[in-house]
This record gives structure tokens, C-alpha cells and sequence, in this order.
């Protein structure tokens, strides 16, 4: 690897890990940095310190890590799969099938009189489960389409309808609603990484653990789609079964974070472009890590912006990877 | 060796592109594949290399049916070249070619000493060496082009399909690209087939012209003369007066 690149990851890490203790240190309730420090380390502090640092700081930092990594991870790949610079999973609609999934779980279950009790193991199985489903079925349809069109153009603007399509149904269910389910299904839309709770924590890190091995294990591949489908076949690559490993991993990256964050929009997008932009490479051996790295950092920023204003995470977001789409769109004139 | 035993070749049944095709394109053999725009000659370059399988009867490499092959196998024995343009931001040239070692690398993709040195000779073969640190988003059709076909060639195959690869290429640069085609099938017993719309360079350097047409009554034919024959001139005031 070449000297540029490993003086460029070592910097991102230093972020990461910065960013990452400045997210313990902000809070509400003013802490030490040493009273931080001994929490994690199991030192002598009061309770109520290590409840705040342990129990709701270190989740919330954790999540923002494992969302922002995944999140740009299945931005990279659909951006390389479907040769679109500003495809992603918010653009392609998986996060509004992923928030149709959880509409159905939140508000269908109360309208046919079953309620999961939140919190428990099911209910945070059922949110996953439920918004897996309605993201692949999303990615499925337009999978599908693309397919038989090989339009890039089409197959955006079928992402949109399709999710817009959604969407109605949604506000449908919604309308239907009862106060309660509504409300906890508005708040999960503004997208929140401080109600994942430790057993969803667990979950959400073991699925995007296996989205990442796979987007790994594929990383030959990757780089191949970057010539296309007709000289990745000739090539060697098992398209079929490469690209639904993909959307595979795609699925359990993007779904999973949105079933416990909520829809986290623009960081699968712009994230991909940053990396691509630090290290002006291609390579995906390089882009995939440092779209962990930056995607990390780049939420764990989110989060501290969001604690200090008290805003949703999810303005945050928009507000800091707008300009980069902008940018994208200016720079690539020419593209589709 | 590629055969072609009673292939035939079209969208819509009752108007096929080719009909009851029984050719053999020959190893060490340069062939070139000409005809009217939308005769076929596209897809036929891209049934052989199993890109489509929109075709009744027989491909035979090396006299197995090509339809019992996986993607990998083939990889090894056929590369292809079309004229799509590729435009990725970043690529560097010579990892573009280096891509063409995929078949024979790791899940990786990591290129060994030996990889590297095919790699580096593919892009010198097309004379784009002082091309491999350049970004194929910001070189021209051309030299885009030839890169392409120095990553046909690190994928070291018998044989070598490309479609209109003259297209983008300049007066010299096409006769240098045939001579080149020429040399590998003399120096390397690569088999190659390549669609043209310019006779006069396919009679040059080709062993065998293969012209697909319409007869009369508008049924497809296809005949392969050897290009001497074709260049000798009685063939092409009989059958090439469409050109």
C-alpha cells in the first residue's frame, strides 16, 4: 500500500478514536474526562456517573460507530454495483422499505390487536426482522427493473416512485393509528441512536459484523463491477450470485441501522465520495476500510453536534452530506 | 478452437439474425467478422462469449460445449473486448489492466511479481505504458480503448474477441492495433476474432474475412473466405456493393 494511503488511515483512526472519546465527554450531565476514563476502565465512581457513561453514553457512541460504518459501506456498494455516483440506500429507497417494514411492526400490529411489549427481545428481533424484510423487498423490486433496464436513470427514478409509493402507505397507516403507536412511530422516523438498547445493540452489532464480512469477502468482486456486468462476466465473476451477496449485505448494513436508528439519510451517500476524494483511489481494498473509518467518524460528529443543540440526528446528517451530493453533481457534469 | 455447429441466432423466431451457422474459427487465426450495422455481429461475438444465451444449437471451445461452463472456466479461455466506455474516477490505467489477472488471483485480487510483469507488458503491447498512472476518467475514447485491450491481453486467454475495437482509434493507431492482433495470433497461436466496418484493414491483416449478409429473399447468410480472396476484388464487386 502506498505511504499517502497509510498516513491517511492512520489520521482517520486518530479521528475516530478522538471523536469517539469527545462523544463520552459530551452529555447533559457535565462529567470529568477522569471520571469518564475510570467508568470504562471499572474504576472507583459514583453510580449514578457510571450509569450515565456505561449505560447510555458508551451505547449511544457504539451505535454511532456501527450506523455510520454501515451505513457508508452500503453506500460504497451500491454506488460501485449500480455504477451511480449518487445511488444509496437512501436514494434507492431501502430506507424507506426499511421504514415501511417498521410502519407495518409498530402501527400494523396494534390495528390487528396483537402489541409486542417494547424493549423485550422480540420486539427488537420483530423491528430488525420487519425492516430487513421491507428493505429487501424494496432492493428486490429494483433489482428486479435493473434487470431488464439498464437505464441508470430508470432505475433511480423507480427507487423514488417505488419508495414514494411506500411512503403513502405509511402515512395510510399512520392516519389509521392510534396516539401511541404514532407517536413511537414519528420519533423512530427522526432517527435517534440513544433508544438502542443493549440487547438491540448486540443485534445490530452482529448484523452488520456479517454485512461487513461479506461486503469483504466480495471486495475481488467490487472492484470488477467498477468495469460493469458484461466485463465482470467475461472476467470470470458469477454475476448473479455476487450481486445478491451484495444486496444481501446491503440489507443487513442499511436495514438493520434504520430498524434501530431510524432513517439516517445522506452519510451512504456522501461518505463514499469523502473517502473517495482523501485517498483518489478506486480500489475498494482501500475505499471499504476507509469508509468504516470516515463513516464512523462522520456519525460520531453527527452525534456530538446533536447533543450539543439538542437536534435529531437525522437534520444533522442532511445538513453535512447535502453539500457533498451538491458537490458530486457539479463535479460529475457529464455522468448518466 | 471455437465451432459453431448449427447455430442460430435471433430475437424473434420467424426473422432470425443467423440461421443453421456451422463455422470454425481456427487457433493461431486472426478472423475478421463483417456486415451491415444490426446483422448480428455483435451478438454473435457476445453468444460466444457466453454473454447471451439467446441461441439454439452448438459453441464448441475446443469441442466442449461452451454451455457447461462456469463463468471462471471461461474467464481462462476467452476474453472480450466492446466498446463500451469505461469512466471511473480514480482507476489508474494499469489498475484497470491488473484487473484482467482476476481469473487467475486470490479472493483478494492481490497481483504476485509474475502478475505485475503481464500486466505492465499488456499496456506496452498497446503502447499505452506511459498511460498506466492516468486516470481512465480523464484519457480519450482511444486511449481508453486500447487499455481496454491491454486488459484483454493480461487475462492471457487462447482467444480474443473484440467488437469494433478500431472505433475510437486513430488512422495509425488502427493499423497498428492489427498488426498487433496479426502478431499475437503468429507469435502466441491466439485465436482472435474481431468485428469491423473497414474492409480494406480486415483484408490487410485477417486470415479469414467472415461476411454476414441477406440473400435474396432476405434470409441471413454467412460466408468465411479466406481475405486474399476477398482482397483479389472479384468477391467484393459481387457481394460487398451494399458497403
Amino acid at each position: 500500500m502506498r505511504r499517502r494511503n497509510i498516513s491517511i488511515f492512520l489520521i482517520l483512526s486518530a479521528f475516530l478514536f478522538i471523536l469517539f472519546a469527545l462523544d463520552l465527554l459530551t452529555g447533559s450531565s457535565s462529567i470529568s474526562f477522569s471520571e469518564v476514563f475510570r467508568a470504562i476502565c471499572g474504576g472507583d465512581v459514583p453510580a449514578s456517573v457510571s450509569r450515565i457513561v456505561l449505560g447510555i453514553r458508551l451505547p449511544k457512541a457504539l451505535s454511532a460507530i456501527l450506523a455510520g460504518a454501515a451505513l457508508s459501506v452500503s453506500g460504497l456498494q451500491m454506488q460501485t454495483l449500480f455504477a451511480n455516483p449518487l445511488a444509496g440506500p437512501y436514494v434507492l429507497g431501502i430506507n424507506s422499505g426499511a421504514s415501511f417494514g417498521v410502519a407495518m411492526f409498530i402501527l400494523g400490529m396494534p390495528l390487528l390487536g396483537v402489541s409486542a411489549s417494547s424493549g423485550s427481545i422480540v420486539s427488537s428481533l420483530g423491528v430488525a426482522g420487519a425492516a430487513w424484510i421491507g428493505a429487501a423487498l424494496i432492493l428486490a423490486a429494483v433489482a428486479f427493473a435493473g434487470r431488464r433496464v439498464r437505464s441508470i436513470l430508470v432505475i433511480l427514478v423507480l427507487g423514488m416512485m417505488l419508495s414514494s409509493a411506500v411512503d403513502s402507505v405509511v402515512q395510510i397507516l399512520q392516519y389509521m393509528s392510534n396516539e401511541q403507536a404514532l407517536k413511537s412511530f414519528v420519533v423512530w422516523t427522526m432517527g435517534s441512536l440513544s433508544d438502542v438498547t443493549p440487547v438491540q445493540l448486540c443485534v445490530m452489532a452482529c448484523s452488520v459484523s456479517a454485512g461487513l464480512l461479506i461486503s469483504v469477502g466480495r471486495i475481488k468482486d467490487l472492484n470488477m463491477w467498477l468495469l460493469g456486468e458484461t466485463y465482470s462476466r467475461t472476467m470470470g465473476l458469477n454475476v448473479i450470485r455476487s450481486r445478491n451477496m451484495l444486496f444481501l449485505s446491503t440489507v443487513l448494513l442499511a436495514g438493520t441501522v434504520t430498524a434501530f436508528c431510524g432513517p439516517v439519510g445522506f452519510v451512504g451517500l456522501a461518505v463514499p465520495h469523502i473517502c473517495r476524494a482523501l485517498f483518489r483511489e478506486a480500489d475498494h481494498r482501500v475505499l471499504l476500510p476507509a469508509s468504516v473509518l470516515t463513516g464512523a467518524s462522520l456519525l460520531l460528529l453527527c452525534d456530538i453536534v446533536s447533543k450539543l443543540w439538542v437536534v435529531p440526528i437525522n437534520s444533522i446528517t442532511a445538513l453535512l452530506g447535502i453539500p457533498v451530493v451538491v458537490w458530486v453533481v457539479l463535479e460529475n457534469k457529464t455522468f448518466a | 478452437m471455437i465451432s459453431l455447429r448449427h447455430f442460430s441466432l435471433g430475437y424473434d423466431p420467424h426473422r432470425l439474425l443467423l440461421e443453421d451457422v456451422n463455422i470454425d474459427f481456427e487457433s493461431g487465426k486472426l478472423t475478421a467478422l463483417i456486415g451491415r450495422n444490426g446483422c448480428g455481429k455483435s451478438t454473435l461475438l457476445r453468444s460466444i462469449a457466453c454473454l447471451t444465451g439467446n441461441y439454439t444449437g452448438q459453441i464448441l471451445i475446443d469441442g466442449i460445449d461452451s454451455r457447461g461452463m462456469t463463468a471462471s472456466e471461461l474467464a481462462r479461455y476467452i476474453s472480450f473486448v466492446d466498446t463500451s466506455r469505461i469512466r471511473v474516477p480514480n482507476l489508474k490505467c494499469i489498475d484497470l489492466v491488473a484487473l484482467g489477472r482476476s481469473p487467475y488471483t486470490d479472493w483478494t485480487g492481490r497481483l504476485n511479481e509474475n502478475d505485475r510483469k503481464i500486466v505492465r507488458d499488456a499496456l506496452a503491447m498497446v503502447g499505452m505504458e506511459a498511460f498506466s498512472d492516468r486516470s481512465v476518467d480523464k484519457i480519450s475514447d482511444g486511449e481508453c480503448q486500447r487499455v481496454m485491450i491491454a486488459r484483454a491481453l493480461a487475462q492471457q486467454t487462447p482467444v480474443i474477441l473484440l467488437d469494433e475495437p478500431t472505433s475510437f482509434i486513430d488512422l495509425p493507431g488502427r493499423y497498428d492495433l492489427c498488426a498487433l492482433l496479426r502478431s499475437l495470433t503468429r507469435d502466441y497461436g491466439k485465436t482472435i476474432v474481431f468485428s469491423t466496418h473497414e474492409l480494406d484493414l480486415a483484408c490487410a491483416n485477417a486470415d479469414w474475412i467472415v461476411h454476414v449478409s441477406k440473400d435474396d429473399n432476405g434470409r441471413p447468410i454467412i460466408t468465411q473466405l479466406p481475405a486474399q480472396q476477398v482482397s483479389a476484388g472479384s468477391y467484393i464487386k459481387d457481394d460487398f456493393k451494399s458497403f
